[in-house]
């Protein structure tokens, strides 16, 4: 039985379209990662999966019970973790937690095991009686991760859970989903950040414009680009002619160009780079760099949509 | 319902609550603040007051008789209520120059004497004299007249028995003995004689019952604001925070969340009633409150909770409308504060003008600490109350579901 199912979820706000007939299934003890950029609509979807959205057409089921038929058995079986903090600045860790296991309806010693657990394992035991208002972001996050956790949940909902964390702090956060992924938690992660998507997920859905256009594992979407090398080509100034004149180097004469930079695509790119230099110096324009890659979730997306996964970030 | 939800809200608001600087102020100071002002600045003097009186003589023959002006304003001087002097007179040369300073707020009255007045009151004539009352306060003009008034009838009711007693050298022998002449005389002089005697409640003609009855005011106040306030914010405050999604994604339904926020609001209310109990018996308020001894007590807390209930019900309703909690904190004052003075929950309804004294007897939380202040400050009977319980009932309980209707209405929205 898949731990999540969406079939056919719709969700319109007037005469824009969130979600747009979205259908995916999701396995037990599966990371599930929805990639996209900011409005793609990962967080419609995320929250139409917690039960705190209503589908405008379409239903979600999770495990096997549907959302709009068993909200309260749903959300007990689900945890959601916004993207913003959820916890309270004045209550401190311990507080924050006991209110959360109230809403779950745990017991006060039920509620004091876990507490403590998870302050553990969120690292956080040497700060629990501090209010969360003295807190970092990375520290407010694990909290917020701990939260999730309070109701020892199936299925985990989280919602950009290292956006605007150093790389640092991010990795901390990584780390203890990677150990939830090991506990055999399912867990459907919504983020833009492709390395997360690809280092985390077993299985990827690229959301853009409230669709899913592709949906599979990391490698497989990456394999959708062939056994190929991304060449990106960062020029000082775009002259006119240049594009078309360095699409004679790409498979399919498919050129992408963000910013200054060209993105060509080579199934064996060395010994057409000096040839491409070569191009753009005749085409009167100077080479700032050159770099050649294997294809990333965001050439994916590039590949799919034209645009960047990071272009409409604020 | 999920009652360890519901506790679970209840106490993280009130934590938060207590945490608050602001919310802090208006549960314990404010309160304080407007119970030491009623008790200091409101509440009567038991003293007697004194007049200050400005004093002219328009003649300067006052030595020739007796009994003449000077003997009067010397009479007024001994004048005592309590150990307290009544009159405190001050010469003037002039009548203008008194009325200036009756004009700069110097003087409460003036007594002119004008000329012949003590050799009329000497040879037993009619005297008049002029009073000057400073008309800059309705109620210090009310006071001085009627001072001045029974300070001169009183005099003039003693220079008449003298007048009559010394007569009787004057009456010729007749078939009527003295003592019927001199009633029929005085009958005469003082047709009515009547005789006036203040009763009022022992308890609001006191000190004491008269800061029972603010500070049994300053519940309702209270409960006009906090209840009101808090209520209105439930929604709007977890919506700034980011919280409400992710409260409405754990397994609550909108009621534990309405129930949770709701005893929050009555557990302030009472923490704050208490503060206004305790503060108004340290001011000296006598306030009567026995459960065990008089089972009509137990009404207090009935009472309450209805008004409770009716002011949260009223504060739902608002949170509906609300898009910030400033918008709340606004609406919630523009409300609120108009009540506190067309109500007759901190002011007394007699201020009010007949329109709005039919207004304050109907609107229900005002009736609601009318009979609270019947039970713990009058040491009123079930009797006293029993005509305002029904619709005391009914408004709390009819707003408090529309409230709730429109609070689970829009909690719903988010969905």
């Amino acid at each position: 039985m898949p731990a999540v199912e969406v079939h056919g979820a719709v969700k319109e706000y007037g005469s824009f379209t969130a979600v747009s007939n979205v259908s995916l299934e999701i396995d037990e003890g599966e990371v599930f990662g929805l990639l996209g950029p900011n409005g793609a609509g990962k967080t419609t979807l995320l929250c139409m999966m917690a039960g705190v959205v209503t589908p405008t057409k379409g239903h979600v089921k999770l495990m096997g019970y549907d959302i709009a038929d068993e909200p309260i058995k749903v959300k007990s079986l689900a945890s959601y973790c916004p993207q913003d903090g959820v916890v309270y600045d004045d209550l401190n860790a311990t507080e924050n937690l006991r209110f959360f296991a109230g809403l779950y309806a745990l017991s006060a010693a039920e509620a004091r095991k876990r507490i403590r657990e998870l302050l553990e394992f969120v690292e956080l035991t040497s700060v629990g009686r501090k209010r969360v208002r003295t807190y970092s972001g990375g520290m407010k996050k694990r909290l917020n991760l701990a939260a999730a956790l309070i109701s020892d949940p199936q299925v985990m909902l989280l919602d950009e859970p290292t956006t605007g964390l150093d790389p640092q702090i991010r990795h901390v956060i990584l780390d203890k989903i990677l150990s939830l992924k090991k506990q055999g938690k399912t867990i459907v992660l919504a983020t833009h950040y492709m390395e997360e998507a690809d280092e985390l997920s077993d299985r990827v859905a690229i959301m853009d414009k409230g669709r899913v256009v592709a949906l599979d594992s990391p490698l497989r979407l990456k394999q959708m680009l062939g056994p190929m090398s991304v060449v990106k080509v960062t020029v000082a100034e775009v002259r006119p002619g240049l594009e078309k004149a360095l699409s004679i180097f790409s498979e399919e004469g498919r050129v992408t160009l963000t910013d200054s930079t060209f993105i060509l695509y080579n199934k064996n790119s060395d010994p057409v780079l000096p040839q491409i230099v070569e191009e753009t110096v005749r085409k009167r324009c100077r080479v700032l760099s050159i770099q050649v890659a294997k294809p990333t979730l965001e050439d994916v997306f590039l590949k799919l949509t034209g645009r960047r996964i990071t272009e409409n970030e604020p | 319902m999920n009652p360890r939800a519901v506790l679970a809200i209840a106490k993280k608001d009130v934590i938060l609550a207590s945490r608050e600087k602001m919310v802090l102020f208006f549960l314990i100071a404010y309160p304080v603040m407007m119970l030491f002002f009623a008790a200091t600045l409101f509440v009567p003097s038991p003293k007697p007051v004194t007049l200050n009186v400005g004093v002219v003589y328009e003649y300067a023959t006052i030595a020739e008789y007796s009994f003449n002006a000077t003997s009067i304003v010397s009479l007024m001087n001994q004048t005592r209520m309590d150990n307290v002097e009544i009159f405190q007179a001050r010469l003037f040369e002039s009548q203008t120059q008194a009325i200036e300073a009756l004009r700069k707020g110097e003087l409460d009255a003036i007594i002119v004497f004008p000329p012949k007045f003590s050799e009329n009151v000497s040879l037993s004539y009619t005297s008049e004299l002029r009073i000057y009352i400073s008309g800059v306060d309705i109620y210090k003009t009310q006071i001085s007249e009627a001072v001045l008034r029974g300070f001169f009838d009183h005099l003039s009711k003693g220079i008449a028995s003298m007048r009559i007693e010394s007569m009787r050298q004057y009456v010729p022998s007749s078939n009527m003995t003295w003592n019927e002449i001199r009633l029929y005389l005085y009958g005469l002089s003082f047709p009515l004689a009547a005789t006036f005697e203040k009763i009022a409640p022992e308890t609001v003609s006191t000190k004491e019952g008269t800061i029972g009855v603010y500070t049994v005011g300053m519940i309702g106040v209270q409960f006009l604001f906090i209840g009101m306030q808090m209520a209105a914010h439930a929604i709007v405050v977890e919506k700034e925070r980011k919280t409400l999604r992710r409260i409405l994604s754990t397994p609550i339904g909108p009621w534990d969340l309405l129930l949770g926020k709701t005893l929050a609001i009555l557990c302030l209310l009472v923490f704050t009633s208490m503060i206004c109990l305790l503060f108004g018996v340290a001011m000296g308020a006598r306030i009567q409150w026995n459960l065990i001894q008089n089972p009509i007590h137990w009404m207090v807390p009935v009472l309450l909770l209805l008004g409770a209930l009716l002011t949260i019900g009223i504060g739902l309703a608002l949170s509906s409308i609300c898009k910030s909690s400033e918008a709340g904190a606004g609406i919630t004052m523009l409300m609120g504060f108009p009540l506190i003075f067309i109500t007759g929950i901190w002011f007394p309804k007699f201020m009010l003008p007949p329109v709005l004294q039919r207004f304050a007897e109907v609107f229900p939380l005002a009736q609601t600490i009318d009979g609270v202040r019947e039970i713990m400050i009058y040491g009123g009977d079930l009797s006293k109350i029993i005509v305002i319980i029904p619709s005391v009932v009914i408004s709390a309980v009819l707003v408090y579901t529309i409230g709730s209707i429109l609070f689970r209405w829009s909690v719903k929205k988010e969905f």
